[in-house]
């Protein structure tokens, strides 16, 4: 196979395309798929990765004029191919769970708190080993909305991809990772109010 | 809503890594392929880029993308050698 530089791909890719440069990237594809797959998917998968390829390099022509060349054009093509395949298994996985059920069937104990009363009400409270979990989870109750403390829940506990997640909760990945992000930095602070401690120092206290 | 115990833990853990700037998951599907050229040149893309280096500590898709992306770049050298 030939080696291109980026430009000969750009220009090679973009109208009148050249169909041997579009077989050879359809094939680089399959290989990259095929490697980063094989240990995920057990049957047909060649036919599997023939269509995630497939799929992939629609968007690749798609979206050639935004490469910005800032990295090899093939590591960019394999990330979108990448990114098509893994997206599509997440959903494939995820489908069939319900939201509902993943945030209320934990799969472990399920924390009882020992203090049902809000310890910010008592700040001057001295944090130890038997209470920090008592102080989170009043955090998670108190400080959180309740579409923040579902996404955190899913993804913390159940395990769910924040973009199955972000499906499930008619939003997209990028607005719930904000959302997620301002939930953490609201846990953080209170932390900090309600113990006096960083997060960094309330760890530290189980890992002496 | 019912929490673990090892839910808190994992919520704990997260809060010793918050920032208050984070990349997005677009944001750093947008630079992940020059963080792995950099990775695989032998560079160390972590000083350049470290908003994308905690985007991938934290968060678990982007983290096996980028993964299975090395992979796969992997593969394709070995073949066209
Ligand atoms: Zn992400």
């Amino acid at each position: 196979m030939n080696r291109r530089t980026n430009e000969e791909w750009v220009q090679q890719l973009s109208d009148p395309i050249d169909d041997q440069a579009l077989s050879d990237l359809r094939e680089i594809l399959l290989r990259g798929l095929r490697a980063s797959l094989s240990n995920r998917i057990n049957t047909d998968l060649d036919a599997i990765t023939e269509d995630f390829a497939q799929d992939a390099l629609l968007k690749i022509l798609k979206s050639i004029e935004t490469f910005r060349g800032e990295s090899r054009f093939t590591t960019w093509a394999q990330k979108i191919a990448i990114h098509v395949a893994y997206t599509e298994l997440r959903r494939r996985r995820w489908k069939d769970i319900s939201l509902q059920e993943i945030v209320e069937t934990p799969e472990g104990d399920e924390y009882t708190p020992a203090i049902l009363t809000d310890p910010a009400t008592n700040p001057e409270q001295e944090v130890s080993q038997n209470n920090i979990f008592d102080i989170i989870y009043n955090m998670i109750e108190s400080d959180l909305t309740e579409r923040q403390r579902t996404a955190i829940i899913a993804i913390l506990q159940g395990g769910m991809p924040i973009d199955q997640v972000a499906e499930k909760m008619d939003t997209n990945r990028n607005a719930l990772y904000k959302l997620i992000h301002d939930a953490r930095k609201r846990l953080q602070q209170s932390l900090e109010d309600r113990t006096g401690l960083t997060a960094h120092e309330v760890l530290a206290m189980f890992e002496q | 809503m019912k929490i673990e115990i090892t839910t808190l833990k994992k919520v704990l853990k997260s809060l010793t890594i918050t920032e208050v700037e984070e990349l997005t998951c677009s944001e750093c599907f947008n630079e992940i392929d020059q963080y792995v050229d950099m990775l695989r040149e032998g560079k160390s893309p972590a000083d350049v880029m470290p908003l994308v280096k905690h985007h991938i500590t934290l968060c678990p898709p982007c983290r096996e993308e980028f993964e299975a992306l090395l992979v796969a770049l992997e593969a394709i050298d070995a073949d066209l050698e």
